[in-house]
């Protein structure tokens, strides 16, 4: 994929949501839907980021809290906490997955030009970040939710970092 | 004689004792001149009574007892011649009767004298016997003489010889008798005399000695009364002029008082005013306490009210905040209603996306759609803020009406205690407000007395110049009395100049002070003789 594609693939609707005092952002068509919080049936010897598991219709989704993915320090639910249940494409099947986040804000439809590439943001890995949008209502962190959670390592790496 | 009183006697008993020995000589002097004059009396009187007549009646019996045989002898000599006979019978029998008679006298006579014996009076028993039978017997003889004419005078005077001779008996006892009476009158008479003469030299010894007496008693009396009159004006003058100062004082004194007594009525009228001044204002004090207990008990209910209304705002605050919660809730479930529609906007913004071209329109409405939710959810959560807010001004509200409520209690119990505390004040000023008029009423009383005093005391200062005149007056009279008693002017000038002195000298009365008083009390006391005067002096 060369440069330009590349940006015009990441042109588009996002879907952005918070977790701690950031925005983050995830493309539309990666959604499946969004759900209120409800009670999450824990696994046994599951990573600590995993939270377990729901049913949602008949199907059974794993929950990942994306505050505990991403390190960060984690916060008793609250009635703007919601699930995002994401297609993620992993093992050469779709499935779906829960993600726990502080709360969904809108859905955006981001220009290009507003993005910048994360290559800017230097020696960062940054598989699991597509790019930085500049909005006015402040900086967008655009996710690849595919990496996010199929990296098993991006974690441990964000820990290092 | 230290005192005329005690130690030795006083005037009246002395007085009283030399009258009363006077009276007695008197009463001795006469009692042994009447005994004597009564026994030299009774003698007379039995000389005069008895013994003298006696003696005369037994002269006339001699007499009678010859002129008897006279008779006789003539009746005897004239026989023959009856009628001188009768006659001479006739004075015969006269002669004899009296004589009879006579007897019976001087027996009686005798009988009732002491001096003379049964013995004597028997003589005269005799003696009358005699004549009875010499009368008999002359009275036979002249019936035979009757009755025989022929019997011559020497026969009859034969006859007459043994009856004769009672006759002559009789002549030979009744000069012994006489002898005896007169022998009697003598001896009374001797003894009259010389109980006379014992009498005499009584009485002129008595009269003497009582004479002697009286005349020592007397001196002894007025040298006494003279004594004492002299201490008891001096005495006299001395306490006048005591008195006599003593008046002054009085008099100064009671001007003093009456002056005193002025100031102090004005001081207790003005009492009296600032009394009355005193009594408005504690009449003011309680009246103003009455209305201000009436005011705060017009506070007390109004604090009541407000306590109850606040009784009630808190319970509607109460009231407020649960409604403003039930309204929370539901301003929350509207909340939870527009954040499930804005997940549902979300989702269908999500399917829209999934539509693609297609889904364009759907994805507009469901951005409107998402809007109005979010509208909802900030309409909510500000409405929620605000009701937090009103919530919480409600509680702090809340807070502060019980606050309220308490203090307004703690004010309410004030009232209430003000309320008692002025009730209080007002009872006690209108006690104050009695006792004070009590107290006026008193001071009121006082100022008459007080005038009372002062009118008194006047009274008294006239009283004891009164007094003062009344003195120099007892001074005139202790020297009338001493004029009249007998000591001279000079000593009474002497003593006078002496009592005028100052009081301060009067009360230095020292020995030598005594001295010219002594001296002047010598001119008409001897004192020298007298040793109990100088020890009066020496104690005075």
């Amino acid at each position: 994929m060369d440069e330009k594609t590349e940006e015009i693939s990441r042109e588009g609707k996002y879907l952005t949501f918070s977790l701690g005092t950031e925005q983050y952002g995830i493309g539309i068509l990666k959604i499946k839907e969004i759900i209120g919080m409800m009670p999450v049936t824990a696994l046994p010897q599951a990573p600590d980021y995993m939270k377990g598991v729901i049913n949602l219709r008949g199907k059974v989704i794993p929950i990942v809290d994306l505050r505990t993915k991403f390190a960060m320090p984690t916060q008793a639910e609250t009635e703007r906490t919601c699930i995002i249940v994401v297609e993620v494409a992993g093992r050469g099947t779709q499935c779906l997955t829960g993600l726990v986040v502080d709360g969904v804000s809108e859905v955006l439809n981001i220009k290009s030009e507003q993005i910048e590439a994360h290559s800017s943001l230097g020696d960062l890995h940054s598989e699991s970040v597509l790019g930085l949008a500049k909005m006015e209502s402040g900086v967008k962190i655009l996710l690849d939710i595919d990496q996010v959670i199929n990296s098993e390592t991006s974690a441990a790496l964000q820990l290092a970092a | 004689m230290n005192s005329t009183t005690s130690k030795k006697m006083t005037i009246k008993t002395l007085l009283k004792m030399a009258f009363g020995l006077a009276a007695l000589i008197t009463l001795v002097i006469g009692s042994v001149s009447y005994f004597e004059f009564n026994n030299t009396q009774a003698t007379t009187d039995e000389i005069l009574s008895k013994e003298a007549p006696l003696l005369m009646d037994t002269e006339s019996l001699v007499a009678g007892l010859l002129t008897l045989r006279r008779y006789e002898k003539d009746f005897f000599l004239n026989i023959g011649n009856p009628e001188k006979q009768a006659s001479y019978l006739k004075k015969h029998t006269e002669d004899v009767t009296v004589n009879m008679e006579l007897l019976d006298k001087m027996i009686a006579m005798v009988k009732s004298d002491k001096d003379l014996t049964d013995k004597e009076a028997q003589v005269f028993v005799t003696l009358k016997k005699d004549l009875n039978d010499y009368n008999v017997g002359f009275l036979q003889v002249v019936k035979q003489v009757q009755e025989d004419q022929s019997i011559t005078p020497q026969q009859a005077n034969k006859l007459m010889a043994p009856i004769k001779q009672n006759i002559h008996d009789m002549e030979t006892a009744l000069p012994e008798q006489e002898k005896a009476i007169k022998s009697m009158f003598t001896d009374n008479a001797t003894e009259m005399l010389s109980a006379a003469r014992t009498a005499k030299l009584i009485i002129a010894v008595m009269a003497a000695i009582g004479f002697a007496f009286i005349v020592a008693t007397g001196v002894l009396i007025n040298r006494r009364i003279l004594r004492i009159i002299g201490d008891v004006t001096k005495n006299l003058s001395e306490s006048s002029h005591q008195i006599n100062g003593a008046s002054a004082q009085i008099a100064s004194s009671s001007q003093v008082l009456a002056e005193g007594a002025s100031e102090q009525a004005a001081s207790l009228e003005e009492t009296s005013a600032s009394l009355e001044e005193i009594s408005a204002t504690t009449k003011q004090n309680a009246e103003n306490a009455s209305l201000a207990n009436t005011m705060m008990q017009e506070a007390s209910s109004t604090i009541n009210t407000t306590g109850e209304t606040i009784s009630t705002l808190s319970a509607s605050m109460i009231d407020i905040a649960q409604a403003s919660k039930e309204t929370s809730k539901v301003i929350k479930t509207i909340d939870e209603i527009a954040f499930q529609t804005n997940l549902l906007a979300l989702n269908a913004a999500v399917e829209a996306a999934r539509a693609g071209e297609s889904g364009a329109g759907f994805a507009v409405v469901a951005d409107e759609v998402r809007n109005l939710a979010m509208r909802a959810a900030e309409a909510a959560k500000n409405t929620a803020l605000l009701i937090e807010s009103t919530l919480e001004k409600v509680n702090a509200g809340s807070a502060l009406m019980e606050k309220t409520g308490v203090a307004f209690s703690g004010v309410s119990e004030s009232v209430q205690k003000v309320g008692s505390l002025v009730s209080e004040i007002a009872v006690a000023s209108n006690e104050q407000a009695h006792g004070i008029s009590q107290v006026n009423k008193a001071v009121t009383e006082m100022d008459q007395v007080t005038q009372q005093n002062a009118a008194t005391a006047e009274e008294s200062a006239s009283a004891s110049e009164e007094l003062s005149a009344q003195t120099e007056a007892m001074r005139s009279i202790t020297e009338d009395l001493i004029a009249v008693v007998g000591l001279n002017r000079d000593v009474a000038n002497d003593r006078t100049a002496q009592h005028t002195r100052s009081a301060e000298t009067r009360r230095q009365k020292t020995r030598p002070n005594l001295l010219p008083k002594r001296a002047a009390a010598q001119r008409f006391i001897p004192l020298d003789a007298d040793d109990d005067f100088v020890d009066f002096a020496a104690k005075a």
